[in-house]
């Protein structure tokens, strides 16, 4: 804070300028079908945080003795952005994979793919926070890209909690939620701030699909108060699926169906 | 435009995996006057509904299936047929997915075990998940003496015969149960429905753009055909296009203009077709003087 005068006017913005009252999600922007080989593909902007998703499948899997004759299977590769960065956060790109194979697993209609496996490669070509929500939805276009059955269309909510403790000269007692926070924001007071990624259904906002925490954890009040904004914001993810899939097939129907 | 669209399949919407398309329907249904059940197609599931999803859909079915919501499970467009009540959600993937009675064009991999009844089992890439199996006695006429002898590499024109559960789909070259009216014609006379595809070329191409090409009235290979060009043309509907023709400068020609066509409107097509036709005839001229 450099100036006392500009202090108020800072206190009401986030560092990437979002109002930090009214819970504002970042842009959003989404490109269908980037990729040349991929069966499916998509790159997912949230803010400055890019990731590029290709899906490959069904297809067999590699070793035979692993085909499922009931089910189909997914696999979840993530890569980062350089090798150094890979090194250091392997475990996390592990727990992300893990969480997004479970999140897909449950939300792909699996028992259409007998002995197939659905391969979701996912390349961050830049991360600046809300890593996991935006893997995910990447994930999830890709996967309406290549055409595969969906049960459920799962949207991820990435909430910052941070504990009443660390704003400095506050005396509230309530922790502050941010939504969809930068990294700037995840790191700056890494020890008493916690990160809740929610996994949301598209018909049904108050029900929730699946739930990640990173971080020093939170309290049960702050997790309601999470489920709340979650369902509040998730309907701007499929909306935006919406406009990204109706963009596609206007395209194609002016076309290639047209006739 | 939206009146050609009309008379082939009618475009209701534009739906996400998770959509509730059961009003959809139902006003399609009422609009049409019919009274017979919708069927579901590629892309559509039913649940019966809960709580919850009654109430978003307003309570104003006045049907007795009001229990029964059907769902969208892909992204795409959903559509009617025309002729009968399917519903069903369209759209242009890469990926091929083995349905029964499929036409497709196959590249043989090589031969994996006999029959046991004297004919020889081969692989045969589908460009599906997995493999399909093709016995050279499932041909028309064909018998332990006289039977066609596959190498890796050949291109056939089969229809998917069977799809057993827990095993590789299997492959015929006979008449099936949806070629009725089709001329039975021995394998060696090479005049047969499906066979061997000998010359020419064969790609990939959408699955989307396989199915439109398989219109009786599609408008690039009708402004081919007028051209005065002789060709062979076989389209599977697992995203393979053969193209055989007089000369390999026109398989070219006609291979890049049916690519073009899915991107370009019908005005388009008509010029693209008629430039590449003029530039491709000249360049040949010039060739040969």
């Amino acid at each position: 804070m450099a100036g006392s005068n500009s202090n108020t006017n800072k206190r009401t913005l986030r560092p990437d300028g979002r109002p930090s009252q009214g819970n504002t999600l970042r842009p959003l922007a989404c490109e269908l079908s980037c990729t040349h080989r991929a069966d499916g593909s998509a790159l997912w902007k949230a803010g400055l945080t890019h990731v590029l998703a290709a899906v490959y499948g069904p297809i067999a899997p590699l070793v035979i003795a692993k085909e499922n004759p009931n089910q189909g299977m997914v696999s979840v590769v993530i890569k980062m952005s350089d090798q150094g960065q890979q090194q250091q956060s392997n475990n996390q790109t592990l727990e992300y994979g893990q969480f997004l194979h479970d999140v897909l697993t449950a939300c792909i209609d699996v028992s259409k793919f007998p002995r197939c496996v659905m391969e979701v490669v996912l390349q961050v070509i830049q991360s600046d926070g809300s890593m996991l929500a935006c893997l995910l939805h990447a994930a999830v276009a890709a996967l309406m890209d290549a055409g595969i059955d969906l049960l459920y269309m799962p949207v991820a909510t990435t909430c910052l909690v941070v504990l009443p403790s660390s704003l400095d000269g506050t005396k509230k007692k309530k922790s502050r939620i941010l939504l969809d926070p930068t990294s700037a924001e995840e790191f700056e007071d890494d020890d008493c701030s916690s990160v809740v990624v929610l996994v949301n259904e598209k018909n049904n906002p108050d029900a929730i699909l699946g739930s990640h925490t990173f971080g020093g954890g939170v309290t049960l009040e702050d997790l309601l108060a999470c489920v709340q904004v979650a369902s509040k914001a998730c309907h701007a993810i499929p909306a935006f699926f919406r406009l990204a899939m109706e963009q596609k097939v206007t395209r194609e129907s002016q076309t290639l169906w047209s006739r | 435009m939206a009146a050609a669209t009309q008379q082939q399949l009618r475009a209701i919407s534009v739906v996400l995996p998770g959509d509730d398309v059961t009003d959809q329907i139902h006003q399609q249904q009422q609009t049409s006057n019919s009274k017979k059940r919708p069927k579901l197609g590629m892309g559509l599931r039913t649940t019966t509904a809960t709580n919850d999803l009654d109430q978003s859909s307003g309570g104003n079915n006045s049907d007795d299936d009001t229990t029964v919501r059907v769902i969208a499970t892909c992204a795409g467009r959903l559509v009617q047929h025309p002729n009968n009540h399917t519903f069903f959600v369209k759209q242009n993937i890469q990926k091929y997915r083995p349905l029964l009675e499929d036409r497709v064009i196959g590249i043989v991999e090589e031969r994996v075990a006999s029959d046991g009844s004297g004919g020889d089992i081969y692989r045969v890439n589908i460009g599906g998940p997995h493999p399909a199996l093709l016995s050279n006695l499932s041909f028309e006429g064909a018998t332990k003496r006289n039977k066609p002898n596959l190498s890796p590499g050949l291109l056939l024109y089969a229809r998917i015969e069977s799809t057993p559960r827990g095993l590789d789909n299997n492959l015929s070259c006979t008449l099936g149960p949806h070629d009725g009216g089709v001329p039975r014609k021995d394998w060696m006379t090479n005049e047969g429905t499906y066979g061997i595809l000998t010359g020419g070329t064969c790609r990939k191409i959408p699955l989307g753009l396989a199915r439109e090409l398989l219109y009786p009235d599609n408008l690039v290979l009708q402004e081919l055909g007028r051209k005065n060009i002789p060709f062979e043309v076989c389209v599977g509907v697992n995203g393979m296009l053969w193209v055989h023709s007089s000369r390999p400068e026109y398989t070219i020609l006609i291979q890049n203009a049916i690519l073009n066509s899915q991107v370009l409107t019908e005005d388009q097509v008509r010029g693209m077709v008629k430039s590449l036709v003029e530039t491709v005839q000249q360049s040949i001229r010039e060739e040969e003087d």
